[in-house]
């Protein structure tokens, strides 16, 4: 029975992988543009937050039961150690192919071996990633190496190095993973503006180091959940009990520290002033690290599996929540550019995740990761012909099911994902064209010959009419003109038919206002993008009252967008005011008659 | 219905194509898997590779099968098989699906010549199915799923014949919803059925050999049960 439970999820694994694959094919055929949701505004994405701040938080159960069984003594913990450290391993094996996945010049990956920037905390991620990925290994090489198809002296030789070494390498993976485990913290020291104040702290590598040790703790206790479950072992209640009283302790001084600070910097109420970072705060820290706290204290619920399970699970996700938000979605962006993870990334992450899995099932599978020693006989009795062939039948059998599951999901994956993602299609930047004209403008962005002519002067007529300033008229349309100009015309900001062009210089501002000490000039508060006051505070002429946009605005949407926005909602009042239901409709102003004649003349003599 | 029939050519093709590749690709490694496994089991292993090749060529190029017993039903065969290759590749209705799903194209044959051939193939397909329905020794082989493939064979090639006619008495899209779904379930199908020939007939032979060596002389003793001491060395 229990191989059959192992077979299941191994299949549903390999599928995932496979779905995957296709997602990594497409990602490294055509780029992060056209694949993922990322881009300029959202260089960092679900993989950064999941896969990396996740991945690497929770490999923390290695370093913690290392130092448990090696530095404490503890020794009844042993049991647990070698599948602490393969988790450990895996998961960084994991997080550095995330990462190749997630760069933009995956080929540059070596590059700070060599190029050294000791002022860079991503200097200091990137030795640590690379130094403790290999101790791991080597922490995890005398399990392999213990394995009867390793009996060359050879081999025997390097074992027997390998375990005089266990001490002074348990004793740098322990240093190198609290550096990276803070030095990720400390990354997010960088962006005080970009990341919302309940999440940005000054303290932000300590709370990443104290999370994670609860987090590894706990991603042990689920593991031996899950191991026991496939492959029917007993489940060590004495020693899980026992990591959930640390993990309770770990996870009381997080919220303590995290709750300390928010009190320290006058932020305590933040969270209840109902803004949705606000719940989510209290999602984060309530059901991921209160709830399970409080549940793994009472002796009671840490002794049962379900009580251990349920506080094991909330206090995972809770955390992996937190790396989300402080990476992702706790991070102001403009809202042009909104970011969701696209299929590709969530197919991407599903993939890897389920490749270690496989991997992890079969190193514990093969090796003796479990410390269980009935292993060695049964290699025995699997070596009478009989059973060869047996188990030679039964090969074959997952070779012919998993290689047809793997075609169908690739296939389907294939079919699936949007064409976009398949054929590698992203948008491209299109030009804006100057309307041409006089009194009727002809308004073609891209001169594909599908543009709209446009009364400008009937407009005019009309605006002064209803106006009840001459002067202000014009501004009704041009709700944002350049700096000394009146009525800039609408391609000067709006310079691409759909994508958000940049119109607000930041460091020229800056430098012309006196550098560093000149944030106050603009910004009240806060510094972020949304406390900056308006242009017309010093550019007394560039936004008009009757504007709709006096507000401070650094992106101007796409051409196509802004423009249909404009003419539509003003039409839209002006039909139910004068009572034109076909005003607001599109062949009010896309109408067959293209280009007038003199324009056309004009256009094929500029564009020959 | 044209919304059906971009399904068809656009994603869905793209899942009956990756099926299609591979599938076959997966058809050819269990085979190959499996015959290795078998050469490792077999009690002789002096397999006679250069007869082995000679026989498959002479299976690709079937010209010596004309002389054979049934000189009409290898006629047919080969007018069918000549006809869906080429009008099943090389028609440039088909080359524009591809060409707009993976982006890669190849010459077409002009249209008058794959009508051509296509009646044939129908011919050919016909005296096939009618061997198959009245030839006592074909119909016992015969299971249901070689009848289902060569008349869907059938049906999509006249389907795909009518559509591209003037005289054609059948609306154009009901007609290519039929010809292209149908395809598509004919491409999904040709991993998992006996099209699988397409691309695994270089191998049949060489298991087919391995099969008589899993006991040594294997192959002349079973010829020699059957046929008696004068029979043919295999």
């Amino acid at each position: 029975m229990s191989q059959r439970k192992a077979t299941i999820v191994k299949d549903f694994l390999w599928a995932c992988t496979a779905a995957g694959f296709v997602a990594i094919i497409l990602r490294f055929a055509y780029g992060l543009g056209a694949t993922t949701g990322l881009s300029d505004t959202t260089p960092w994405g679900f993989w950064i937050g999941f896969d990396l701040l996740g991945g690497v938080a929770l490999a923390a159960g290695g370093f913690t039961i290392a130092a448990a069984v090696y530095i404490f003594h503890l020794e009844s913990y042993r049991p647990l150690l070698r599948s602490a450290i393969l988790t450990a391993f895996l998961g960084y094996l994991s997080v550095i192919f995330a990462l190749l996945c997630d760069l933009g010049l995956p080929w540059h990956i070596w590059k700070p071996m060599v190029n050294w920037q000791p002022h860079s905390v991503m200097f200091e991620v990137a030795w640590c990633v690379m130094l403790y990925t290999t101790v791991l290994s080597l922490e995890f090489a005398p399990v392999v190496l213990e394995h009867p198809w390793f009996r060359l002296p050879i081999f025997r030789a390097v074992l027997t190095l390998l375990k005089r070494l266990t001490l002074p390498l348990v004793i740098l993976g322990i240093a190198l993973s609290t550096l990276h485990q803070s030095s990720l913290g400390s990354l997010f020291l960088i962006v005080p503006y970009r990341l919302h104040p309940l999440w940005y702290s000054p303290i932000q590598p300590i709370l990443f180091f104290v999370s994670a040790v609860a987090l590894g703790l706990l991603t042990v206790t689920l593991e031996a959940f899950v191991s026991a479950y496939l492959y029917d072992h007993e489940l060590p209640h004495g020693l899980l009990a026992g990591l959930g009283k640390v993990a309770a302790i770990v996870l009381w001084v997080y919220l303590a520290l995290r709750i300390g600070d928010l009190i320290f910097r006058k932020l305590i109420l933040a969270p209840f002033n109902g803004s949705w970072q606000g719940v989510l705060f209290l999602i984060e820290l309530g059901l991921g690290a209160l709830i399970p706290a409080i549940l793994l204290s009472i002796p009671r619920v840490r002794r049962s599996p379900i009580g251990l399970g349920t506080s094991a699970i909330l206090g995972v996700s809770g955390i992996i929540l937190n790396r989300l938000s402080v990476s992702v979605i706790a991070q102001y962006r403009p809202p042009e550019t909104a970011y969701f993870p696209s299929l590709s990334e969530l197919l991407i992450s599903l993939g890897v995740l389920s490749a270690i899995g496989l991997v992890f099932l079969f190193i514990v599978e093969t090796f003796n990761v479990f410390g269980a020693p009935e292993k060695h006989e049964l290699d025995q009795s699997v070596s009478s012909p009989v059973s060869y062939a047996f188990q030679d039948d039964l090969w074959r059998n997952h070779i012919l099911r998993r290689s047809f599951v793997v075609v169908l999901v690739i296939a389907a994956t294939f079919a699936l994902l949007p064409s976009q993602i398949v054929e590698g299609r992203m948008m491209p930047s299109t030009e804006v064209r100057s309307a041409v004209g006089g009194d009727i403008l002809w308004i073609d962005g891209n001169r594909n010959e599908e543009g709209v002519r446009f009364e400008h002067q009937k407009h005019i007529e009309r605006q002064r009419q209803q106006a009840t300033n001459e002067e202000t008229a014009c501004a009704v349309c041009h709700h944002l003109s350049k700096p000394g100009d009146q009525a800039t015309p609408c391609w000067e900001c709006h310079r691409d038919m759909y994508l958000p062009t940049s119109i607000f210089d930041h460091t020229f501002h800056q430098q012309a206002l006196g550098g560093n000490v000149s944030c106050s000039e603009c910004h009240i508060g806060e510094h972020i993008a949304d406390s900056a006051v308006g242009c017309n505070e010093c550019h007394e002429t560039m936004a008009s009252k009757e504007s709709t946009t006096v507000k401070f605005n650094y992106a101007a949407r796409g051409y196509v967008d802004a423009l249909h926005d404009q003419c539509v909602s003003c039409h839209k009042r002006e039909a139910t005011a004068q009572n034109k239901e076909n005003l607001p409709r599109c062949p009010t102003c896309h109408r067959a008659e293209g280009a007038p004649p003199g324009v056309r003349r004009l256009l094929s003599l500029s564009n020959p | 219905m044209t919304d059906w029939l971009e399904i068809a050519q656009g994603p869905i093709f793209r899942f009956a194509l990756a099926i299609f590749v591979l599938g076959l690709a997966r058809q050819v490694g269990l085979t190959v898997s499996g015959a290795l496994t078998a050469i490792r089991r077999a009690k002789d292993r002096r397999l006679p590779y250069r007869e082995i090749a000679k026989e498959t060529l002479s299976w690709i190029f079937p010209i010596r099968a004309l002389r054979r017993a049934r000189p009409l039903q290898s006629v047919a065969s080969f007018a069918f098989h000549i006809g869906v290759i080429l009008a099943g590749l090389f028609l440039r209705n088909h080359i524009d699906i591809f060409q707009s799903n993976v982006g890669i194209a190849w010459i077409a044959l002009p249209r008058p010549l794959l009508d051509c051939l296509t009646l044939l193939a129908i011919a050919g397909a016909t005296i096939l199915l009618l061997y198959r329905v009245y030839s006592l020794s074909v119909r016992t082989l015969s299971t249901a799923m070689d009848y289902i493939l060569l008349v869907m064979i059938l049906g999509l090639m006249i389907s795909g014949y009518i559509a591209g006619q003037s005289w054609n008495p059948i609306p154009y899209n009901t007609l290519m919803l039929f010809h292209t779904w149908g395809g598509i379930l004919l491409v999904i199908l040709i991993p998992f059925t006996k099209i699988a020939h397409c691309v695994l007939f270089p191998l049949t032979r060489f298991c087919t050999e391995i099969a008589w060596h899993l006991t040594p002389e294997g192959g002349s003793e079973v010829i020699h049960t059957l046929y008696g001491s004068d029979g043919r060395k295999v």
